[in-house]
C-alpha cells in the first residue's frame, strides 16, 4: 500500500510543489493581515485537491484496471487514497504550523490548537468528498460535492431559523462540557473518517472497473 | 494439474451487450488467440478473467483460482497488459520501476531496466512522451517482470507498426519456452496470431463460436470454389457460409463433410473468421 501512496506523491510532485509555493505567499498575506484564513484555505485545498488530482490522473490512464491485477485489494487501492490525504493534511499542517511560528502574538499552544482544528476540518471534508468522487469519478465528483457541502449547512440553518431544530440544546451540551469538546471533536471526526473509508471501500469493490 | 485459464460458463449483462456463456480452457504451456471484431466480447472477457467486473454467472479461474480470491503471491504470477500503457504519463520508466518494486515482492528491478533498455525505452522521458509502440512495449517489461507464468494482453499489438508487433510477438514466444508460462491473446489482428498461436477461440456477439487448435482448425476447414450449379449439388450441412457471384461461389466448408471431387484451398484462421461474419450464412 505504501507503494501506491509513493506513487501518487511521485505523480502529484510538480502540483505539490506549487502548492507549497502559493501557501507560503498566502502565509505572508496572514502574518501582515493578522488573519488565519488564508493559511486554512490553503491547508483546505492542498490536503482535498491534490488527492482529488490524483483520482483524476488516475482515471486518466486507466490506472485502475491495471493496479486492481496487481498484489493490492480493492481495500488497499483505497485505503491509499485516504493515506494520500492524510499525508497531505500532515505536511501542510506542518507549513502552516511553521508559517505561524512567525506570527506576532501567537503562542505555540494556540499555533497548535489553530492548525488542529484546520485539520480536523479538512478530514471532514475528505470524509465527504472522497466517496463521492470515488462513486461518480473526479468531474462529476466534484459539481456533486459542492451540493453536498452546502445542502446540509443550508438545511440546518433553515431548521434552525423556523424553529424545528433548536441549536441551543446542542450549543448549551458543549459549553457545561468544553473540557471534554477537543476529545469529542477528535473522536466524532474519527468516526466520521472511518465511515468515509468504509463507504468508499464498499463503493469501490461493486465498481466494475 | 491446473490449467492456466479455465473460463465456465461466464455471462456477463450489459444494456446493449451480453456476454452469453462463454467457455474457454487455455492449458499451461500454450498460446491462445481471442479473436472477434470490435465489441464482440473481447475485452468483456479478458475484464472478467481479471476480476475486474463483477459477472453474472459462471466462473473465471486462473491456475484454478479466481483472480479477486488470490493471495499476493498468486496475483503476482499473473502478467496483465491491456491495449493502453496504464501507467501516469508524467512519470518516466525509472519512477515506474521506483513504485512499482514497492507494489510488487517480486518485482526484478534488473530485469525491467535490462528489458528498458534493450527495447529503446529513454530513461529521463516521460510516458507522456512516447510513441505508441514505445509505451506497449513498457507496459510488456512491467507485466514480465514480477515472476509472471501467464500473460494476459488485450488489443496489446493494435495500433503498432508490423516491425514493434513482430518484435513484441517474439517475445512472447520466448516467453513459453518455459512449459509453466502460458499467454492469452487477443487481438483483430488475425495474421499476428495465426504466427504464434497454439490455440484460437472466436468470439462474436458475446458467443463463443469455436475454441479449438489452431493446426485442427486449418484441419477441419477449407475454402471451396465451384461453379453455381456445381454449388447446388454440395452438401449444405458442410457449408459454414459462402460468397456467390454471377459466375462462381466460393465457400468456407467442413472438409470431412463433403464427398466429391472438388477445389478445395486451404482457409486461414482471417479466412475462417471472416466467413463466420458474413451475412450470406446458411
Amino acid at each position: 500500500m505504501t507503494g501506491l501512496v509513493y506513487k501518487d506523491l511521485m505523480v502529484m510532485k510538480k502540483t505539490l510543489l506549487i502548492y507549497v509555493i502559493i501557501g507560503a505567499f498566502y502565509g505572508y498575506l496572514d502574518i501582515s493581515n493578522g488573519r488565519t484564513g488564508m493559511m486554512f484555505a490553503m491547508l483546505l485545498i492542498t490536503s482535498t485537491m491534490i488527492p482529488i488530482s490524483a483520482i483524476a490522473y488516475d482515471e486518466r490512464c486507466k490506472w485502475d484496471k491495471i493496479v486492481n491485477t496487481a498484489p493490492v485489494s480493492r481495500k488497499e487501492v483505497i485505503t491509499a487514497k485516504y493515506l494520500l490525504a492524510l499525508v497531505l493534511t500532515a505536511i501542510s499542517a506542518v507549513m502552516v504550523f511553521i508559517v505561524y511560528l512567525f506570527k506576532p502574538g501567537m503562542t505555540i499552544s494556540e499555533n497548535l490548537a489553530t492548525v488542529a482544528v484546520m485539520s480536523l476540518m479538512a478530514m471532514v471534508y475528505q470524509a465527504f468528498l472522497l466517496p463521492t468522487i470515488i462513486k461518480f469519478g473526479s468531474e462529476k465528483g466534484r459539481m456533486i460535492m459542492m451540493i453536498i457541502l452546502f445542502a446540509p449547512i443550508v438545511l440546518i440553518g433553515v431548521l434552525a431559523k423556523q424553529e424545528i431544530i433548536n441549536l441551543s440544546v446542542l450549543s448549551d451540551f458543549l459549553e457545561s462540557n468544553s473540557h471534554l469538546l477537543p476529545y469529542i471533536t477528535v473522536a466524532v471526526v474519527a468516526v466520521i473518517y472511518l465511515i468515509s473509508i468504509m463507504v468508499s471501500v464498499k463503493i469501490y469493490e461493486s465498481k466494475d472497473l | 494439474m491446473n490449467n492456466a485459464i479455465e473460463i465456465k460458463n461466464l455471462c456477463k449483462n450489459y444494456p446493449a451487450f451480453n456476454l452469453k456463456n462463454v467457455n474457454i480452457t487455455l492449458p499451461k504451456g500454450y498460446i491462445m488467440g481471442f479473436i472477434g471484431a470490435n465489441g464482440a466480447g473481447k475485452s468483456t472477457t479478458i475484464s472478467s478473467l481479471l476480476g475486474l467486473v463483477n459477472t453474472d454467472g459462471g466462473v473465471c479461474l486462473i491456475d484454478g483460482k479466481e483472480m479477486r480470491y488470490m493471495n499476493k503471491a498468486e496475483k503476482a504470477q499473473v502478467g496483465v497488459v491491456l491495449d493502453e500503457c496504464n501507467f501516469p504519463e508524467v512519470l518516466n520508466w525509472k519512477q515506474v520501476d521506483k513504485f512499482m518494486k514497492k507494489i510488487y515482492s517480486t518485482w526484478d528491478s534488473e530485469s525491467f531496466s535490462d528489458r528498458c533498455k534493450n527495447w529503446g525505452l529513454p530513461e529521463k522521458t516521460i510516458v507522456s512522451k512516447y510513441s505508441k509502440g514505445m509505451k506497449m512495449k513498457l507496459a510488456i517489461a512491467a507485466a514480465m517482470c514480477h515472476g509472471a507464468k501467464l500473460l494476459v494482453l488485450d488489443e496489446a499489438t493494435s495500433g503498432l507498426d508490423p516491425v514493434v508487433r513482430s518484435e513484441i510477438l517474439d517475445i512472447l514466444m520466448e516467453f513459453v519456452q518455459n512449459e509453466e508460462h502460458s499467454v492469452f491473446i487477443s487481438s483483430h489482428i488475425i495474421s499476428d496470431l495465426e504466427k504464434i498461436c497454439d490455440y484460437i477461440t472466436f468470439i462474436k456477439n458475446g458467443e463463443i463460436i469455436f475454441t479449438a487448435e489452431k493446426d485442427s482448425l486449418t484441419e477441419k476447414y477449407g475454402i471451396l470454389r465451384c461453379s453455381n450449379s456445381d454449388f447446388e449439388a454440395v452438401d449444405k450441412n458442410a457449408v459454414i457460409a459462402y460468397n456467390r457471384n454471377s459466375f462462381a461461389v466460393d465457400a468456407l466448408v467442413d472438409r470431412s463433410k463433403i464427398s466429391g471431387d472438388y477445389i478445395i484451398d486451404k482457409a486461414s484462421v482471417e479466412d475462417i473468421m471472416l466467413y463466420y461474419m458474413k451475412e450470406g450464412k446458411i
